[in-house]
């Protein structure tokens, strides 16, 4: 008898409860880029999603809307007010934070993309020159919105320029919240009617500092990530006389304090693999002299442009860009984060290059 | 109450016997004159006993042969040795026990003055011949099935085992239909209290009728609701042979093709035969396999509702792109439109179950391609959803047994329901149910979800994937409940 009366109550909750009043997918909006962007007053925000229409037969449109609010979240819900669907945030293919914005803070961006479990950790976050509308209202030319135009810039920049693929929300709060380090993400401009990545962008804490031109960005790159790809070019006197290799590079951190100063020393381990050499090619010409050559050649230059860049970080920049601080701080505890922060200035950075000419390609 | 010891007037025990048999046309009685002297009656039912055979080898020898007068009882044991063409012969003195020997095909001679009746077997074998079998297909297994003749389906088995150790226990049930059962074992493989267990409940079936062994299942086992087979039926000897050598029992029924093997758990409907036959890597893949369709049956169509439902940002991008699109106009929500499919996918299988070959290959032609195409373009229901429910069909024809795959597919209902009622925790809650179900079941005293719960690790060897096949001949712990560790601590 129990057992009968436990199973019509079992029966009961199955039948009366639920979850209802949901929509089914073909009833939702799907928001696949979201930019976040402050109003001309600076005090309110504004937020541009971008967003899927579908038509039905294959033919998918994308629509850009504009919402003013005080809070993130706020703009959301004045969204609602004039999209005829609800929408998803987990859909979400790339977030874009305006420069104005970023300098302003990024706290509550951070905040509500952790907090909030409907949106995706792994989206790509990135900071644009100019403004998000700008990024949004332009057409795409190889996808069918902007926001995965974003993404695919940023997925496609990771096997080249040392960048790393670690663009994700996930990252940005990582970097956020781990001790000794600063956030560091790609940065993107509108140009020529389409997107290209401009850089990449130092933050003060949720501050946006200094977005780096690309050409600087490669070294910075070099010097804060492991395990990355990317082309030196060692031009002799023009591209007739010149060497590529494409490099691997692998780096190690070491932390020591020389006369009450911080001294840190970044091992570059570079593994090379030569693309194009008409520099000193020749079928008579020793190999391994040929190879000598090029790799003295490559530690150079990369000694020179690298110890260029610290001392441009140290003295222009003022933050550490290359995330090496996090090991101060690990040695010499977390109590001394601030000292070792604004210590920046006076620390003595210094790069071992590694070099090593893996492959010569085709010819020998 | 009938008098039923015979006496030495034979029309007396004539009419003795006749009250035992229904009076038809082919209920032969034949007088005769023994040595021109004696006289006596040859009692057989045509068709069941074989005709020429009788008149061949125990009338014309009574009729011309026999020289002696047949006075007492050793009389006939002196005619049976000397002129009698038949190998099988006694005596029985009991009527009912002779009008049942008599309805089972054998001929009974009464003698005038002879108190008892002499049966001899004369069994018409004239039966279904041994064929391939058409819902057990083998590539690399033996090619013969049982038949509806019990003797030969015995046969089967001993011409396998060749082993003193192989026990025939004959047992009749149904008390109308009088089927011959027999339950077969090998005795010193069998534990002997999973064997008390069988025996105590398979010896002591009362039934007023046995026609298949479908039917015997039904009468042995202990929870008739519940959705999982809890013996296994099959139709091939050389499977029936593999579970004896395990220590498992058969139950063969007469007149029914297929043998019912007990106890069963549930790992064991998975595991095809062929299995065993193929290279280990090879035959684990396809194991795999046939699990992961399991699995797809379950859950693949209560996944794709609770997406579309519920968590359509767990849609990969592009997926979801592309299901919107399709699900653009479509008129039923995702429940009903699943839902529909799959009902009409049962309508189409159960129509096709019964019909000739030819016309199945006609309705799977309509059912699957027609209706499926003309349902997608009026925009009844979206591709995409077509394309799972599909897939969900064609896995349930992976799992090898016929009555699990049934079960299985049964499930994929209540399934349906939770995950539109409740999500992703509807899909979890429905596992657990299973998974309490599963695990709550026995099959004779053996636990169903056996060698997993309870853990028998010796047993691992042929569970999800099978091991080298020396160890897969070894006699399974979990098929020996005396030898568990909470008996022996009694």
């Amino acid at each position: 008898m129990k057992s009968r009366r436990l199973i019509l109550l079992l029966i009961f909750i199955l039948f009366f409860t639920g979850c209802y009043n949901r929509v089914s997918i073909e009833k939702l909006s799907v928001i696949v880029g979201i930019g976040f962007d402050v109003g001309k007053d600076k005090k309110e925000i504004e937020n541009v999603a971008e967003y899927l229409i579908f038509r039905g037969q294959r033919e998918i449109d994308r629509g850009v809307s504009l919402e003013v609010g005080k809070t993130i979240n706020e703009a959301n819900s004045n969204r609602q007010l004039n999209l005829k669907k609800n929408y998803l945030l987990g859909t979400v293919r790339a977030y874009v934070i305006s420069e104005e914005r970023a300098k302003l803070g990024i706290k509550d961006i951070i905040d509500t993309c952790i907090r909030d479990q409907e949106r995706n950790l792994n989206t790509i976050i990135v900071v644009s020159k100019g403004s998000c509308k700008d990024i949004f209202e332009q057409t795409p030319k190889e996808e069918s919105t902007m926001a995965d135009e974003v993404k695919e810039l940023i997925e496609a920049s990771y096997s080249s320029n040392f960048f790393t693929n670690n663009a994700g929300v996930k990252d940005l709060a990582n970097m956020y919240y781990q001790e000794g380090r600063n956030i560091v993400i790609p940065a993107i401009e509108k140009k020529d009617s389409t997107i290209r990545i401009a850089g990449i962008a130092v933050f003060d804490k949720d501050k946006l500092k200094k977005i780096i031109p690309i050409e600087e960005a490669i070294y910075v790159n070099l010097l804060r990530n492991y395990d990355v790809k990317g082309n030196i070019a060692l031009v002799m006197e023009d591209y007739k006389k010149a060497v590529d290799v494409e490099c691997i590079s692998k780096r190690k951190v070491y932390v020591d304090k020389v006369d009450g100063k911080l001294k840190y020393t970044i091992k570059l381990n570079i593994e090379g693999e030569i693309k194009l050499n008409t520099y000193n090619f020749d079928e008579e010409n020793n190999v391994q002299k040929i190879l000598d050559d090029i790799k003295i050649q490559l530690t150079n230059n990369l000694n020179e442009n690298l110890n260029k860049i610290i001392e441009r970080a140290k003295n222009d920049y003022e933050i550490d860009v290359f995330d090496i601080q996090k090991y101060a701080v690990a040695k010499y505890g977390r109590e001394n984060e601030e000292s070792i922060r604004e210590s920046f200035k006076d620390c003595e950075i210094e790069v071992m290059v590694n070099t090593k000419i893996s492959s010569t390609g085709r010819y020998k | 109450m009938i008098e039923q010891v015979l006496v030495e007037d034979f029309n007396k025990n004539l009419t003795l016997i006749s009250n035992f048999v229904a009076q038809n046309s082919n209920f032969i009685k034949k007088e005769i004159l023994i040595n021109g002297k004696v006289s006596a009656y040859v009692l057989f039912i045509d068709g069941l006993a074989d005709k020429n055979y009788v008149e061949e080898a125990i009338i014309k020898p009574f009729l011309y042969k026999v020289d002696i007068d047949i006075t007492k009882e050793e009389d006939l044991y002196e005619v049976s040795k000397k002129y009698l063409f038949v190998s099988s012969f006694r005596l029985n003195n009991n009527a009912k026990d002779v009008g049942a020997e008599l309805l089972s095909g054998k001929t009974v001679i009464i003698v005038n003055g002879i108190k008892s009746a002499m049966i001899l077997d004369t069994i018409n074998p004239k039966y279904r011949d041994i064929q391939e079998s058409t819902s057990e297909k083998s590539i690399l297994g033996t090619r013969e099935s049982f038949t509806e003749n019990i003797n030969l389906n015995l046969t089967l088995i001993q011409r396998k085992i060749k082993s003193p150790s192989l026990k025939i226990e004959r047992f009749v049930v149904g008390e109308k239909t009088r089927t011959e059962c027999a339950l077969v074992y090998l005795e010193d493989v069998i534990d002997k209290e999973l064997l008390n267990t069988i025996k105590s409940r398979v010896l002591t079936v009362k039934a007023p009728a046995m026609l298949t062994t479908g039917v015997f299942e039904q009468f042995i086992e202990r929870r008739p609701f519940n959705l999982f087979p809890q013996a296994k039926n099959t139709e091939r000897p050389d499977k029936v042979v593999f579970d004896l050598l395990e220590g498992k029992a058969a139950i063969f029924i007469a007149e029914s093709p297929s043998v019912l093997v007990v106890p069963a758990s549930f790992i064991e409907f998975f595991q095809g035969f062929e299995d065993y036959s193929e290279r280990i890597i090879i035959s684990n893949f396809s194991r795999i396999t046939r699990f992961l369709a399991v699995i797809t049956v379950l859950i693949l169509g209560p996944i794709y509702l609770t997406l579309l439902l519920y968590n359509a940002e767990l849609f990969p991008y592009q997926l979801m792109k592309v299901i919107i699109d399709s699900r653009k106009g479509i008129p039923l929500p995702p429940f009903l439109e699943i839902l529909a499919m799959e009902l009409c996918i049962e309508i189409l299988r159960e129509g096709g179950v019964r019909l000739p070959n030819p016309v199945g290959t006609t309705l799977a032609i309509v059912g699957g391609i027609v209706i499926g195409d003309a349902a997608t373009k009026a925009n009844i229901v979206s591709h995409a959803t077509l394309f799972v429910v599909a897939i969900t069909v064609v896995s349930t024809f992976l799992i090898p047994n016929y009555q699990m795959a049934l079960s299985i597919r049964f499930l994929r209902f209540p399934m349906l329901i939770l995950a539109q009622m409740f999500g992703f925790y509807g899909i979890l809650i429905g596992f657990y149910i299973l998974l309490v179900a599963l695990v709550k079941l026995d099959s004779f005293g053996i636990p169903y979800f056996s060698p997993m719960a309870p853990s028998r690790f010796k047993d691992f060897g042929d569970v999800f994937v099978r091991s080298n096949i020396r160890k897969v001949f070894n006699e399974p712990v979990s098929l020996k409940p005396s030898l568990s560790r909470r008996n022996k601590n009694e």
